[in-house]
């Protein structure tokens, strides 16, 4: 009973300044843990959503500092399950979501996971096409308009040297249907979708190209 | 990048937190173009300032604030009819943009 009441006192949310956004927020045990590959392993905060790994070292080294022992527990724990897990993350994933936009990409991936699918980010062309040395995906979701390479031209990249994958160009760009044409027509795009994302629209279009996928 | 697992609830909370810099941003933007600088910088200003609309009217729709795609699609139909030094109709155009964006913004944060 003692030690019950001992673990649970000492897994209290442990509120501290998040490093990335510099507000008050909160750690929880059911905290989610950064995504961020061969960085610091940190929690996703509550408010903004971003972990610490891009946040100041000051701000950093002040959060774990101060951070209670469980946390510090926790992290390592994650580190191990993630050590063993490595060959799985590797694995096929079934759709790449690819927009600079963080906020529209995090919601297209919230979306496309609650239909069961797998998930992977990239934040423009390039990125989308370097990732493609760890696992290749089945389909391509991605802006038309991105900084450096752009969706058109990552499409148009994909189309010649992996033509099985499907790509998804996805844009306010394209809402005439001469636009719609020269996306199929110019950039061998499989499909396309108008931004804003209408996500009824985004499940019709995902069921079709990657039919019985959905779980 | 495998995508992290976040709840609906902290894509909204971001999304709003996030606002005031977008507006910042777009404000900040429109002010290069009124300043005496170099038409160089005022062109890469209004660049800025269509790609800001540009986003915005994606993100805002996306979550749901149509009010917010709205005057931002109507921001950056602005920009794209504009031509540099800014005429004072243009000027008007835009201010009255950012004021219903600001109101639009002010609405999904009281949400």
């Amino acid at each position: 009973m003692m030690n019950d009441l001992l673990v649970q006192s000492s897994q209290l949310p442990y509120a501290a300044t998040c490093p990335s956004c510099v507000r008050m927020t909160v750690t929880c045990t059911n905290t989610p843990w950064c995504q961020c590959v061969g960085k610091e392993l940190s929690p996703v905060c509550m408010k903004c959503g971003k972990c610490a790994c891009a946040a100041s070292t000051g701000l950093r080294l002040r959060f774990w500092f101060e951070a209670p022992q469980w946390l510090i527990d926790a992290r390592e724990l994650e580190r191990l399950r993630r050590r063993d897990q490595t060959v799985a993350a590797d694995a096929p994933i079934d759709v790449m979501i690819v927009d600079d936009d963080e906020e529209i990409r995090s919601m297209a991936a919230y979306c496309v996971q609650r239909m069961g699918y797998s998930v992977a980010l990239a934040a423009c062309g390039e990125g989308a096409l370097k990732s493609f040395e760890r696992s290749i995906p089945r389909l391509i979701i991605t802006d038309a308009l991105m900084p450096k390479m752009d969706g058109r031209e990552l499409c148009q990249s994909v189309k010649s040297s992996y033509p099985s994958i499907k790509v998804i160009i996805m844009t306010s760009l394209y809402t005439a249907s001469r636009y719609r044409y020269e996306a199929y027509r110019r950039y061998r795009a499989d499909d396309y979708l108008a931004k804003p994302i209408d996500f009824a629209q985004l499940q019709e279009a995902l069921q079709r190209i990657l039919p019985g996928a959905v779980r | 990048m495998n995508a992290p697992a976040l709840t609906l609830e902290m894509l909204h909370e971001r999304f709003r937190s996030g606002l005031d810099r977008r507006l910042s941003q777009l404000n900040a933007c429109l002010l290069t173009l009124h300043s005496p600088m170099d038409p160089a910088a005022k062109w890469r200003s209004l660049e800025e300032l269509t790609r800001g609309f540009h986003s915005l009217a994606g993100i805002g729709g996306t979550y749901g604030f149509s009010a917010i795609s709205e005057a931002a699609r109507r921001g950056e139909l602005t920009c794209g009819s504009i031509e540099l030094p800014l005429s004072a109709g243009h000027a008007g155009m835009l201010a009255e943009v950012i004021e219903s964006l600001t109101t639009a913004v002010a609405e999904a944060r009281r949400l």
